[in-house]
């Protein structure tokens, strides 16, 4: 790992842009004792690769999904439509055009496809992924599957590095794995601030736009474990990063970032436990 | 003809008068009568009772416009033997466009004319049909020719009734003292159009052959097939499909003459043993793209459910393009990147429409509706033509959002206490767990269509509330039908938002 980052960085910057800005960014936030800005890290996401969305607990399955075609707006901008491959029967739960085009994407411009069962599903995001024509595809997954192996999300990052087609996979309900994805994230929602609504003169106690707590799992070019609430905003595609004082009353802000924590502790003493045995 | 049909089918003696009849208006009249029944003077418009007192005891029988139709275009596909541009023109004429036909009857413009005319009376004289001809260089003065029974070139000379109009503009005309077409077509048409109206010039021009006026032709073009015959049965798979490449690229030459692309392609193997086996193919945009049709054939015949068992072999291979589109040469945008994008998606998404079936490959249609769940409609992307749908909203027009990400459907019912019965709810549960509302927006009020015919119980009137709990888990809700409309309504969970 410390060999393969030498070596990128004794590249050219070109290629390697947005990630070495990333890198300093956090270089920087670290030496001033202060944590990096997770925003800047989402904002600096290559888009020819894929990544991995966990949802926290059971009721996070919008915010995950939520989530998901946020990031895959923002990575797949204006290279290409956004596909959303769905299991066929999903609860009732069916993708709502007016809301995605109230988080400020074109319901007109994305495509959905049903697959009957998840290998159809992992052929056809295969397939987009290489085909170059989308921008982003979207793939939900529920609990873990054997068929989603470390082969699969091999095949699927070669296929998003080729084309330049941003994979994301929506994991609902699953353990971490290790897979081929560039960066893992751990979603769950946060309450709503009304501030914006409250400027514009709504009631005070208005539910506001999307926020998430959210938590970064690994990444392959900077060190993980960070966590941050996040909100977004429609008109210019961003996310912003909000402070975690809680109000009285809310669900502690620590709450997230303590899991992700357990859960990066837990991958740690699983490393340790492979590499002992 | 309709006396004639009836003489035929009947077999009512043909020189007996007799007359069909119809009510017109609270009367019973004559629609058309026999040669016979002509000759003593009766006519169509008579009344049965007038017509009686004439000729008593004239048979009478129902006219039947739809046999007469029938007969009619029957008598346009037999015509298609003189020339492939024969339209029908109800309720009695056919329009035969021989332009270019008769020298199948001689080198002679004139003569071969004449032939084809014999011809044509001879034939509808064995079928027991008597026929008026006329020749002219419009179909309109063709039509008022034969009507009239006037020769070819004596436009002139027909009455002004042969104008297709209302019968007012009809007397009108004649009141002027304007009697013949030769009167009206020495007159200046200004003055006529001021007086009569529009119509009138424009029916003129097109008798006198001023303007074209287009004959339908009953043949479409013939659907484009290509077809193999081996005289040894092929049973190798490869040699299957460069045969099927071959077809394809010989269908697709065909469709570029017409200026086509294929949207739909079926191959049709047929084994020696009689047994046959369709393959279809549709693709997103018409194309003429061999290799993109013959990867679809490829994905097509992986996902048969029972393979393909060639048995002894196929001893031939049919390809048609069952359906087509219009697909001209395009320049390429000048960005062309733009272009093979949209070359890309389109056959991305034929190949997934081709393996998953077309209904699972959707794209969302905007509907006007203010019902939630009716705002749009997911349609195959196959169905679906270029160009975007209209969407009222613009996306990211509200700071925060109005509609959920996820629909539930159909809605879930919940329990949920209210601080007071027509507020917000204050605490509701859903899948077995309990959630406090910390923030709450509402109600907006949606009413059902009073006009769809469901039943009262489903148009109860909607107040949704956008609430969200101390978990900061945000819901759509609402409360299904007024106090007014109901005693104790009950609440749904419509959906969850990010």
């Amino acid at each position: 790992m410390n060999k393969k980052l030498s070596d990128s960085l004794s590249l050219p910057a070109a290629g390697w842009g947005h990630a070495l800005a990333a890198l300093g960014g956090a270089r920087a936030g670290m030496a001033e004792g202060t944590r990096p800005s997770l925003a800047g890290v989402l904002a600096a996401l290559p888009a020819n690769a894929c990544h991995e969305i966990f949802a926290k607990g059971k009721g996070d399955a919008a915010s995950l999904l939520g989530f998901g075609a946020m990031l895959g707006a923002v990575l797949a901008k204006e290279h290409g439509p956004c596909f959303f491959v769905r299991p066929l029967q999903n609860g009732g739960e069916q993708l709502y055009p007016p809301g995605l085009a109230d988080l400020g994407m074109d319901p007109a411009g994305c495509f959905s496809v049903h697959a009957p069962d998840l290998l159809a599903a992992l052929k056809a995001t295969a397939d987009i992924a290489r085909s170059g024509a989308a921008g982003a595809v979207v793939l939900e997954v529920e609990g873990n599957p054997r068929l989603l192996d470390l082969t699969a999300s091999r095949r699927l990052a070669l296929a998003a590095e080729k084309a330049g087609t941003a994979v994301l996979l929506l994991r609902m309900g699953a353990r971490e794995v290790p897979s081929a994805a560039y960066s893992r994230w751990l979603v769950a929602s946060a309450p709503s601030r009304p501030d914006r609504l409250m400027a514009m003169g709504a009631a005070i106690d208005a539910p506001g736009g999307p926020a998430f707590d959210i938590c970064l799992l690994r990444h392959r070019r900077m060190a993980a474990g960070q966590s941050a609430r996040l909100v977004w905003y429609p008109e210019n595609w961003t996310f912003y990063e909000e402070d975690v004082a809680p109000a009285p009353g809310e669900r502690a802000g620590e709450a997230a970032f303590g899991a992700a924590l357990s859960l990066v502790a837990r991958r740690a003493a699983d490393q340790d436990t492979q590499r002992a045995a | 003809m309709p006396a004639e049909r009836l003489i035929k089918t009947r077999n009512a003696r043909p020189d007996a008068p007799f007359a069909l009849i119809e009510k017109q208006r609270g009367a019973l009249r004559l629609v058309a009568v026999s040669q016979a029944a002509h000759l003593l003077g009766l006519g169509a418009g008579l009344p049965l009772a007038d017509a009686r007192a004439r000729v008593p005891d004239l048979p009478a029988f129902d006219a039947d416009p739809g046999a007469d139709a029938a007969l009619l275009e029957r008598l346009a596909d037999s015509c298609l033997r003189f020339t492939p541009r024969v339209m029908a023109v109800p309720p009695q004429g056919l329009l035969l466009d021989i332009a270019g036909c008769h020298h199948l009857y001689g080198p002679d413009l004139l003569s071969a004319e004449q032939m084809l005319a014999a011809d044509l009376t001879q034939r509808m004289g064995k079928a027991g049909l008597s026929v008026r001809l006329a020749f002219a260089r419009s179909s309109d003065a063709a039509l008022a020719l034969a009507v009239h029974g006037l020769e070819e070139g004596a436009v002139h000379r027909l009455p002004v009734t042969a104008l297709v109009c209302e019968a007012s503009v009809h007397q009108a005309l004649r009141r002027a003292g304007l009697t013949h077409i030769g009167h009206l077509a020495s007159r200046p048409r200004t003055v006529l159009t001021s007086r009569f109206g529009q119509d009138v010039t424009y029916r003129l021009a097109r008798l006198l052959g001023e303007v074209d006026t287009p004959v339908i032709p009953r043949r479409a073009l013939p659907p484009i097939q290509c077809e193999a015959r081996f005289a040894e049965p092929i049973g190798h798979a490869d040699t299957v499909r460069a045969i099927v490449a071959d077809l394809a690229a010989d269908a697709m030459r065909q469709l570029e003459e017409r200026g086509k692309g294929a949207r739909g392609l079926q191959v049709t193997l047929f084994r020696c043993d009689g047994q046959k086996r369709m393959l279809g193919i549709e693709t997103a945009a018409p194309t003429r793209d061999v290799a993109l049709l013959m990867r679809l054939f490829a994905e097509r015949i992986d996902m048969l459910a029972d393979p393909l068992d060639p048995g002894f072999g196929y001893d031939q291979i049919e390809l048609a393009a069952v359906s087509a589109e219009p697909l001209a040469a395009a320049q390429d945008d000048f960005d062309a990147s733009a272009t093979k994008a949209r070359e890309a998606l389109a056959a991305l998404l034929a190949r997934l429409s081709t393996r998953l079936g077309p209904e699972r490959v959707t794209r969302w249609q905007h509907i006007d509706s203010h019902v939630p769940e009716q705002v749009f409609i997911s349609l195959p992307c196959l169905l679906q033509k270029e160009g975007r749908s209209a969407e009222t909203r613009k996306p990211g027009e509200d700071l925060v959002p109005n509609r959920p990400l996820l629909l539930l459907n159909p809605p879930q019912a919940i329990t949920a206490i209210a601080q007071v019965p027509d507020g917000p709810p204050y605490r509701f549960q859903w899948r077995g767990s309990q959630h406090r509302v910390a923030r709450h927006e509402g109600p907006e009020r949606i009413a059902m269509p009073w006009w769809d015919g469901r039943t009262k119980a489903a148009r109860l009137t909607r107040d949704y509330y956008r609430v969200e709990d101390v978990e900061g888990r945000r819901f759509w809700l609402f409360r299904h039908g007024l106090y007014s409309e109901k005693a104790d309504p009950d609440w749904y969970l419509h959906g969850l938002f990010a």
